[in-house]
């Protein structure tokens, strides 16, 4: 059944976009994990590095590769990506479990790198959540969800600025998807305000006041 | 000494007070010296104080490298002190001295005697593009106001419109850096963490000076 909001509703009777109702493990993914707030260095590093291997590809493939790609990059440790040396690239142009692309692989490499420079300003994860907008959107349908927005573009330039690549701003919009800087769900998905970084209306949640003594 | 059994409890109450009395100056100076060794032995990373003022009690917080916090109380004092106990340090105690500068220009700001404060800020809880907006805000001058799309563009990123709004509702040190000054281009107020009468109430008393 596919009702006109461009959704797809599932055995379980839960609505899910197109993208997510493909295979039982990006239903898994769109359920448990996709706009869950991300706030460890570790794991932003992840999301940034799969989202560049996924330019040009779908996020299926990424997510089947998902394994391949922690035991090639050892789990994304910044630091251990960052010590990769162009023997390490060689090794792993021929790892078949993972996107063997050249730029890409050199990427995730840069990004480690510039990942723990940005230690110095205060870190990676506050970095890029220094872009969330005050207010998310609240799409009805799947049309009304954006791929980029000025804070992409703004939060692209800057990584950019310090040495990130393949963030592009549609990619970065994917990011700020993903890692529950902004919130995409339709409003009446079962997962829409889960993150709990925002409040119904798609606004950031008041705040309520105690005084000392 | 022995007590007359037949007392019922507010007589007991009645000869407690006095001594309650007589204890207040001196917890008052043993809390002193506690923040004063807890200083000389480098065991104080945080200090605090509770000041008075037109929007409310306002919690002011420091660090060695200047003042750190400025929390309404909206904001929730307690889980204020508790952030800044996980971020900055545990080692946190209430200690006015240490802001006794900040306490008397925010009264003289408030009394419209002050336009500019003069008070070293420890910007250690903004980062990226909401560092970029808070280092701009205190260009805007005292009375002035300028549009979330104007901060944008100061800011280096003049389409990020949405997230100067995200980084004033999150600034650590308003009142001092004058988030309240960003209004919106229509010229209403916009939101603010201390409140939309507490935003009224600055803008008000800055176009009165």
């Amino acid at each position: 059944m596919t009702p006109d909001n461009g959704t797809i509703i599932g055995e379980d009777g839960l609505a899910r976009p197109l993208w997510a109702a493909s295979d039982p493990l990006m239903q898994a993914y769109y359920d448990h994990e996709w706009g869950m707030p991300v706030r460890d260095e570790q794991g932003m590093y992840e999301r940034i590095s799969l989202e560049a291997f996924q330019a040009g590809l779908s996020w299926a493939t990424i997510l089947r590769k998902r394994d391949a790609f922690r035991k090639a990059f050892l789990d994304f440790h910044p630091e251990s990506v960052a010590a990769f040396t162009e023997a390490d690239v060689e090794r792993l142009m021929l790892d078949a479990g993972i996107v063997r692309n050249r730029l890409k692989i050199h990427a995730a490499i840069t990004n480690a790198k510039a990942t723990i420079a940005l230690r110095e300003e205060g870190g990676l994860v506050d970095f890029v959540w220094s872009f969330q907008p005050e207010s998310t959107p609240t799409p009805s349908t799947m049309a009304d969800i954006p791929t980029t927005s000025p804070e992409s573009i703004a939060l692209s330039k800057a990584l950019r600025k310090k040495g990130f690549a393949f963030v592009g701003p549609t990619t970065m919009y994917a990011l700020m998807e993903a890692v529950g800087i902004v919130d995409t769900h339709l409003l009446d998905s079962h997962r829409r305000g889960t993150s709990g970084v925002w409040a119904q209306a798609g606004i950031l949640p008041p705040r309520r006041g105690r005084s000392l003594q | 000494m022995t007590l007359d059994p037949t007392l019922d409890h507010s007589e007991v109450a009645e000869l407690l007070h006095p001594l309650d009395d007589g204890l207040e100056p001196a917890i008052a100076s043993l809390r002193a010296r506690l923040a004063r060794d807890a200083q000389l032995t480098h065991t104080l990373d945080v200090a605090y104080r509770v000041v008075d003022s037109p929007v409310g009690k306002l919690l002011l917080a420091a660090t060695d490298r200047g003042i750190v916090r400025v929390a309404f109380e909206v904001e929730d004092h307690v889980e204020v002190l508790q952030a800044l106990a996980n971020s900055v340090s545990p080692r946190i105690l209430q200690a006015p001295a240490r802001l006794e500068d900040a306490a008397r220009q925010l009264d003289e700001y408030f009394s419209g005697k002050r336009r500019e404060f003069d008070l070293i800020l420890d910007f250690r809880l903004a980062r990226g593009f909401r560092l970029n907006v808070l280092q701009h805000l205190p260009r805007i001058a005292y009375g002035n106001t300028e549009s979330y799309a104007q901060v944008a563009q100061a800011a280096g990123s003049p389409n990020a419109v949405r997230a100067v709004g995200t980084a004033c509702a999150t600034n650590p040190l308003p009142v001092i850096v004058p988030c309240h000054r960003v209004v919106k281009s229509d010229g209403s107020f916009g939101g603010y963490l201390g409140g939309t009468d507490a935003k009224r109430a600055l803008l008000t008393l800055e176009a009165a000076a």
